[in-house]
């Protein structure tokens, strides 16, 4: 049992190792580029600056307390965004996808919406909600709406006929039948719709701020590069960038099956 | 077995129930605007709305501006399913590479790529280059997932009856790895167009370069908002064809 | 008892009501520029507070996303916004009044090309890209008036959108001539990265020409007149201390990021007081000309027809 335990152990750091450099090796890639742009002068400078001068620019940033009160307003309006829209689309989508008259009636008018640009809507938002994070919210939460709507719909047609009429021999109810057959087969369709959802959800809200604000992510970004301070506009997207992805993170580990990693 | 009437009713009867309920609520909106409940300069009357679609055709280049958006939408959303179904292909069958990078592409959906349109502009110039940029790095990220979700939820059964029937890596690829995925890739590549066009025009809409995003900010800042809102049907009105040609193509991959 | 307690509470809530400052959430573009920052410094000198109000400050990128706002009550009033926008929305019926001028002139605009270019003033533009932000603004007006001016008949005007778009593309080569609003250009120009070969200054048809008002919309004037009337005042006389106090180009160069030397040399240079008075629309004839021309109306409006949008003007003492 221990040398089992050892064994599991030994397997994991193994194949956390090789991930990591592979990781690693395209960060540095990628930075090395970037500083042989920047040094070579064959564009301009202004608007790729030295990764030194972003270096200074993220310690700037991150042990100012302007970036934490900022950070604070999008995080709320994002998550809001998620929760709201998210639980919409997973409904939408479990109707859509299960109920053929639903999803001839209603799934084309979803996927005709889904193009729209949100930020169009948000003048129509702001004079409902007023100017605060509720406006921002309410478009970042429809943003998230479509992907996941879309997402599980589709997911819940790939679930295999097998086993719902398997279900329907076993007289399970409609409830039992979402808990046990489409929840489990939906949790890939789901985690992948989350993280598209996530990341429309959070693009909607920074782009508001963007158009209309005076705390945010968004706002912060917009007001450097308004300044043309380029590499503290850097800086901050970098921000954006590392919470994107522990948002990811998140939404991965928390839809992981029992027994993954 | 059904009737070619049932069948035909099984189709009518639900469509009518959606058209239905969009004429509610368009009728709901008109009524909410004509009882002064909605700020009509905010959100025009649905009749107003219809009413400026002969004066935007008359007063502005929609289908140039229409052209141009479209173009920059289906090129971005070919160059993104031509590089997003190979990355996606490598990330299934490398597996480090799928464990090291898929966390990756799914944080690059969540990126504010508008905020990176000086770097953009200073790469590809300013032309629709940079637009299409852009929105191919947005609607990359549906497809590379996509691809790879489809290729991995491919039944070990199916691989394992290639297998035994002695096919080659490629064929098992081609003929059964491939069309078992289509859907969930067609799914990806739609939901690539869709991310495209919402770039393309958002991104337009934003900077005012040409296009039904520039025609559409350029209406607003013009007040003149009953067309600004005509724009935005036009808009969908469009994109309602070329999405029902998607389908079409998706039932057709799903058949073959 | 209950019935004591009830009228008790009910006194000390219209007391504490009565005692709270009168709130007003105020839009501004471009955060930063020395026009559109005077209610930030009112605010940071405690002007505002003293006189009773409480303002909060939202900041949009300019257009008509600002007037949207206004005319749906999500601001109270909108600062600085394009005369010929307010102009177009009236027309179309929007409830607006303006209440004060905030930009005469085009002191603010420079035109400037890379230290290298070859162009040295604008009559060399001929043939080349000369940018401004959008169509029908303030710079695309400036820049068409001072090329006619020049003699410029072939330059190729574009729009490139706001300051640093501009920057990027002229640094990069894409176009010839960018536009910039001071302070923004001053440094680089004092460093010789760029060259100024143009200046809104120097335009004789934009000298006396409102371009950028304030304004809000009927029923805010309505349910907040009084609130309005003292915002005008301390709008006002932050002006004043604008030009007499050293403090607000400390303000100055903090908002924009430059160095208080040029901080200065934008004011006193550019931005002289009579371009800033907030109590008269000029050139509104010129006005309601490019209104027309640009599409902002169907057709030119006479300054009868617009009268009504300007009757709530604050009044100089």
């Amino acid at each position: 049992m221990a040398g089992t335990l050892v064994n599991r152990q030994h397997v994991r750091r193994r194949r956390l190792s090789p991930i990591t450099a592979m990781r690693g090796a395209a960060v540095i890639v990628i930075l090395a580029l970037w500083q042989a742009i920047s040094a070579s002068g064959l564009l301009y400078n202004g608007v790729i600056p030295s990764l030194l001068a972003i270096l200074r620019a993220l310690v700037q940033v991150v042990f100012g307390s302007e970036l934490y009160r900022n950070m604070a307003v999008t995080g709320f309006e994002v998550l809001g965004a998620l929760l709201i829209g998210g639980i919409a689309g997973i409904a939408a989508g479990l109707a859509l996808g299960a109920s053929r008259f639903l999803s001839r009636a209603y799934e084309p008018y979803v996927h005709y919406l889904a193009p729209t640009p949100k930020i169009v809507f948000l003048p129509v938002l702001m004079a409902a909600l007023g100017v605060g994070p509720a406006s921002k919210l309410a478009l970042g939460a429809i943003s998230a709406f479509f992907p996941m709507a879309l997402s599980i719909a589709a997911g819940v047609r790939q679930v295999d006929p097998v086993l719902l009429r398997v279900a329907r021999s076993f007289r399970l109810s409609r409830f039992q039948i979402v808990r046990m057959i489409y929840l489990p087969a939906l949790v890939r369709p789901i985690s992948v719709g989350l993280r598209l959802a996530f990341g429309l959800a959070m693009v909607g809200c920074l782009l508001s701020e963007i158009a209309l604000s005076n705390r945010g992510l968004g706002y912060l970004a917009a007001q450097d590069y308004a300044h043309f301070q380029i590499a503290h506009m850097y800086a901050v997207l970098i921000v954006v960038f590392v919470l994107a992805a522990a948002g990811n993170a998140a939404i991965v580990w928390a839809l992981r099956r029992p027994g993954e990693a | 077995m059904a009737t070619r009437r049932e069948q035909f009713l099984a189709r009518l009867i639900p469509m009518a129930t959606g058209f239905a309920t969009l004429i509610l609520l368009l009728a709901l909106w008109q009524g909410a605007a004509m009882a002064g409940y909605v700020n009509t300069f905010i959100a025009p009357a649905p009749w107003d709305i219809a009413q400026s679609f002969p004066d935007l055709f008359a007063d502005e280049d929609v289908l140039g501006a229409l052209a141009q958006s479209f173009a920059e939408t289906f090129g971005a959303a070919a160059i993104a399913g031509a590089i997003g179904i190979p990355i996606g292909w490598w990330l299934h069958s490398r597996r480090l590479a799928g464990l090291a990078f898929e966390n990756w592409v799914a944080n690059l959906a969540a990126a504010p790529l508008v905020l990176l349109y000086p770097l953009f502009l200073v790469v590809f110039g300013r032309n629709a280059a940079t637009i299409v940029a852009m929105a191919v790095v947005t609607a990359l990220p549906p497809i590379v997932l996509k691809t790879k979700e489809g290729l991995d939820g491919v039944r070990r059964t199916l691989i394992n009856v290639g297998r035994s029937l002695r096919l080659s890596h490629r064929q098992i690829f081609l003929r059964i790895m491939l069309p078992a995925a289509a859907p969930v890739i067609g799914n990806g590549l739609r939901l690539g167009l869709i991310l495209s066009l919402i770039s393309v025009v958002g991104i337009e809409f934003l900077i005012h370069f040409g296009g039904m995003g520039d025609l559409i900010a350029t209406l607003g800042d013009r007040f003149e908002v009953a067309k600004m809102f005509a724009a935005i049907c036009f808009v969908l009105l469009t994109s309602v064809a070329f999405f029902f040609i998607g389908e079409q193509v998706d039932k057709w991959l799903a058949r073959s | 008892m209950v019935r004591r307690m009830l009228v008790l509470a009910a006194a000390a809530l219209l007391a504490t009501q009565a005692a709270q400052a009168d709130s007003l959430k105020v839009a501004i573009p471009q955060k930063g520029n020395w026009d559109t920052g005077f209610v930030d410094y009112g605010i940071k000198q405690g002007f505002f507070k003293d006189a009773g109000l409480d303002v909060e400050t939202v900041y949009t990128q300019g257009g008509s996303q600002t007037i949207q706002e206004a005319i749906s009550g999500s601001v109270d009033i909108a600062m600085g916004t394009g005369i010929l926008g307010i102009l177009g929305a009236y027309s179309k019926g929007a409830p607006v009044r303006v209440i004060s001028a905030e930009m005469t002139g085009a002191g603010d605009l420079i035109w400037y090309v890379k230290a290298d270019s070859p162009i040295k003033t604008l009559k060399d533009t001929g043939g080349h890209t000369v940018s401004f932000s959008e169509a029908g603004s303030s710079s695309n007006l400036v820049l068409l008036a001072m090329l006619q001016q020049a003699g410029v008949t072939n330059a190729k005007p574009v729009s490139v959108g706001g300051i640093p778009n501009a920057r990027t593309q002229v640094m990069s080569g894409q176009i010839d001539v960018g536009w910039s609003g001071v302070p923004f250009g001053l440094t680089e120009a004092k460093a010789g990265e760029i060259r100024i070969i143009a200046r809104g200054l120097d335009s004789d048809i934009f000298k006396n020409e409102t371009v950028r008002v304030n304004f809000l919309n009927t029923t805010v004037l309505a349910e907040k007149k009084a609130a309005i009337d003292t915002f005008n005042k301390v709008y006002a006389k932050t002006i004043a201390w604008s030009y007499s106090d050293p403090k607000a180009i400390d303000y100055f160069a903090e908002a924009t990021g430059v160095s208080h030397d040029v901080a200065q040399q934008a004011r006193d240079e550019y931005l002289p007081p009579p371009s800033v008075q907030p109590y008269e629309i000029k050139g509104l004839d010129l006005a309601l000309q490019q209104a027309a021309d640009f599409k902002f109306t169907a057709k030119k409006l006479t300054p009868e027809d617009v009268a009504p949008l300007f009757s709530d003007m604050m009044k100089k003492p």
